[in-house]
């Protein structure tokens, strides 16, 4: 069970979740906004059903409310630096595809991929305040795979975005669980028993 | 033996093993049916309708042996059957609930597959109302579509509805309950509206409501909303003084889903002065008189729900 | 030099950036080549500064070749500051002569400010102010510079001012760190850096699309729309009014106007009277910057 809080500690990590929750909240509005534009833009069906994309880390997890803290923490961050690069990787093809007229897409993908980087060191700022550093990022990057066609590489990003968007649901939600103070102790629990 | 019809079929009914030329006697719930009705020893029921459903009887002509028995039920075959799933306890589990537009008048029986992507869930019945179910969330936060198949089949046909949705579509809390509004002294155009979370939402912590709070003076027909997104309770401070109020509040998941339908509505009307007590008999009796024609006694506040008593 | 006039010596330092107040020397050194042909020596060197001879008891012969000349306060520079010589008989000749600024290194820029402004429904700027500090006489250039922990941004470069910067792109919930770098050939010089997360910081659109219905005699009732979604900020409102014609202004009392909202019933209304309304918003906590007053609309109560 990880030491009682101090209540600078206590303070930072209900900064950090309350930030973090709006955060997310305005980073799913803006990935929503991203979706409808990026559907238009790359001339896809909006209600097109897209497979699991592999590298995209699934925001779908079962018996959620029986993760510790950690957990969450930690499964968090392993997606939101898949998401960086991904997005980065999106980023760059979009500029190959379409270029100057793609500028509105470009600077509205960049602005998701800011917010995702900045949730990522809020995660990895709430794991260090559990003194748990945050685990190296080699090897995080998508796995190298083969060359896509254009329209695989559309659906590919349309996937990741709506990924993406799910991922910003539960992490909300999962910032909140943590924002829970412990039962009994009025602090928000040790993260490695927080329900 | 029961036999199913459908409304407006022409029914022919033989009498058992009895020859076509036979004599015999049909009865219909006891009645004799005329002659009319009969070839040879056939029974002929054209365009049948609802109200000839019952119990059709042949007895032999002579010696009033009962040679053949049915019950006939006039009906329809099913209509394709409304169904409607619900997640009013997210993030448990939803619902599914159906019905059918119109009755068939027989006997229906329903089947109900649930699909997430390749997995089959099941889907437990409620004892009471029969025509519901329901599922728990095994996954959250999944992208993949759930496909719910309702099929209704009687002994006259079969029909069946689909319904493909994401899981936060389908999220809609019931209404804000306990909702109670209280006038706050000496403020004449204040009202305190307070309500808790609908008891059936499990999480109110992780998954957090906002709440839109809709009021208006019963003399005037448009409402005044606002949206409030944490909390519990609001105090409006812009009621018309002296003015009954009606106030209603509908819940949503901070982030997901739809509305929920509006709660119970109360009834509250702002604090107003107290008229002013005088010292002397002829002063109280001629305020009294004076102020009754002009001062109406502050209309109580009016609970329609009894369980939302004004400041209890 | 390859040039078609060949030089007869060079001063150093070479066209000098000094800050006011300071000393300095420059030396005249003569070529070699000039000497012999010219029969000219360090001894006759004459500085100038434009055409005012500068006293000799500043100049110092420090060998045949060279000649230096200082000045304890740069003050009273000026350019060009030019060696030239006197041969005997002849006329003086300039040898060469360099410009010479004199200025100030930058002061630590203060009273660093930002502001985000609120340009859409869904873009927002930031502009930062500051106080660049005392002239410097010099070409001073002054960058915001801004980053998170682990993010850095490009420097932000003000446009014909030396006092402000408009930052395009914002996200909130995010701490930033800010700061003003000022730089110039003397020096650089930065401001205290402003923690803060921009959504503290926003002066929000005034409400849109006011309304004004008639209820009452005595109530009309304002209707908006606000421009911020309520997942950025929640709002709460300042609301004056006045009788068309009137001068002064009347308010609602703030704390009645102190939470989100997108109408509101004034009451206590003359019968029959045309009213103008305003209303201006900002965010709930109290934090932030009040949007200006939303253009005026009026409405007339009911006889």
């Amino acid at each position: 069970m990880a030491g009682a809080d101090s209540p600078s500690t206590a303070l930072r990590r209900r900064d950090l979740c309350t930030r973090g929750i709006r955060l997310v909240g305005k980073m799913r509005s803006d990935v929503i906004d991203l979706l409808d534009t990026y559907v238009e833009r790359q001339g896809l069906d909006a209600s097109a059903s897209v497979a699991a994309v592999e590298g995209v880390p699934p925001a779908a997890v079962e018996r959620w409310d029986e993760q510790t803290g950690t957990q969450r923490l930690l499964e968090n961050l392993a997606a939101y630096r898949a998401f960086r690069a991904l997005l980065a990787q999106m980023l760059e093809e979009q500029r190959e595809q379409l270029g100057e007229a793609g500028a509105a897409l470009g600077r509205a993908l960049a602005a998701v991929l800011l917010q995702v980087s900045a949730f990522t060191y809020h995660l990895e700022e709430l794991l260090r305040l559990e003194s748990r550093s945050p685990p190296s990022e080699e090897g995080d990057g998508p796995p190298p795979r083969p060359p896509l066609s254009l329209f695989e590489q559309k659906l590919r990003g349309l996937g990741v975005l709506r990924e993406l968007a799910q991922w910003a649901l539960r992490s909300a939600r999962d910032l909140r669980q943590l924002a829970k103070p412990s039962p009994g102790t009025g602090s928000a629990p040790g993260l490695a028993e927080s329900p | 033996h029961m036999q199913y019809e459908r409304v407006g079929a022409d029914v022919t009914m033989k009498c058992g093993s009895m020859d076509w030329d036979a004599a015999v006697t049909w009865t219909a719930n006891g009645t004799d049916i005329d002659e009319s009705h009969l070839n040879g020893s056939y029974l002929i029921l054209k365009n049948v309708d609802l109200t000839q459903s019952g119990q059709y009887s042949c007895y032999e002509g002579s010696s009033w042996h009962l040679k053949y028995q049915t019950y006939l039920r006039v009906g329809t075959p099913p209509k394709e059957p409304v169904l409607m799933c619900r997640s009013n306890n997210y993030p448990k589990g939803f619902y599914c609930s159906w019905h059918l537009p119109t009755p068939t008048y027989i006997p229906n029986s329903f089947n109900i597959s649930v699909i997430h992507g390749t997995k089959e869930m099941i889907c437990e019945k409620d004892a009471v109302p029969k025509n519901r179910c329901h599922i728990r969330y095994l996954q959250l936060f999944s992208t993949v579509k759930y496909k719910v198949t309702l099929t209704v089949t009687n002994a006259l046909g079969k029909n069946f509805t689909t319904l493909t949705f994401d899981e936060v579509a389908i999220v809609k809390p019931d209404p804000p309950e306990s909702v109670v509004a209280k006038p706050v002294p000496n403020n004449p155009r204040r009202l305190e509206v307070s309500w808790q979370n609908p008891s059936s939402w499990p999480d109110p912590e992780s998954f957090p409501l906002k709440f839109f709070l809709r009021y208006r003076p019963l003399i005037l027909d448009q409402w005044q909303h606002v949206e409030l997104s944490d909390g519990t309770s609001h105090t409006i401070t812009d009621a018309y003084a002296g003015k009954e109020y009606i106030i209603q509040v509908a819940a949503k998941d901070n982030d997901i889903g739809t509305w929920s339908d509006w709660s119970v509505a109360v009834h509250a009307t702002p604090w107003t002065e107290e008229p002013k007590h005088l010292t002397t008999e002829a002063q109280i009796t001629e305020t009294t008189s004076a102020s009754t024609s002009s001062f109406m006694a502050p209309p109580t506040t009016k609970i329609c729900d009894k369980g939302a008593m004004v400041g209890s | 030099s390859s040039g078609l006039v060949q030089s007869c010596g060079h001063i150093i330092p070479e066209s000098p950036v000094l800050a006011l107040g300071s000393n300095f020397t420059a030396l005249c050194i003569l070529n070699e080549s000039c000497l012999d042909f010219g029969n000219i020596y360090a001894d006759q060197i004459i500085w100038k500064i434009k055409n005012r001879v500068v006293p000799k008891e500043q100049y110092r012969e420090i060998n045949r070749t060279v000649s230096s000349v200082t000045f304890n306060d740069t003050s009273s520079l000026a350019t060009p500051l030019t060696c030239n010589i006197l041969a005997d008989g002849q006329i003086e000749q300039n040898i060469y002569g360099i410009t010479v600024t004199v200025g100030l290194p930058p002061e630590k820029p203060k009273n660093l400010s930002c502001i985000v402004h609120q340009i859409t429904k869904l873009t927002y700027r930031m502009i930062c102010t500051w106080n660049p500090g005392r002239h410097t006489f010099l070409d001073t250039q002054f960058r915001v510079k801004y980053r998170w922990p682990q993010e850095n941004f490009p420097d932000c470069i003000p446009k014909d001012v030396n006092n402000s910067c408009t930052i395009p792109e914002v996200h909130f919930f995010v701490n930033l760190e800010i700061w003003v770098e000022a730089a110039n050939a003397l020096g650089k010089a930065e401001s205290d850096p402003l923690v803060l997360d921009p959504i503290d910081i926003v002066k929000p659109l005034p409400p849109q699309n006011l309304s004004v219905s008639a209820m009452l005699p005595t109530v009309l009732k304002l209707s908006w729309v606000n421009l911020i979604s309520i997942p950025v900020m929640k709002l709460k409102f300042n609301i004056r009014y006045r009788i068309v014609g009137d001068t002064n202004w009347m308010e609602i009392p703030s704390e009645d106007t102190a939470s989100p909202r997108t109408s509101f019933s004034v009451q206590g209304l003359q019968p029959y009277t045309e009213y103008a309304f305003s209303i201006r918003c900002m965010k709930e906590d109290g934090v932030g910057y009040w949007s200006e007053w939303s253009e005026k609309k009026t409405g007339i109560t009911r006889e």
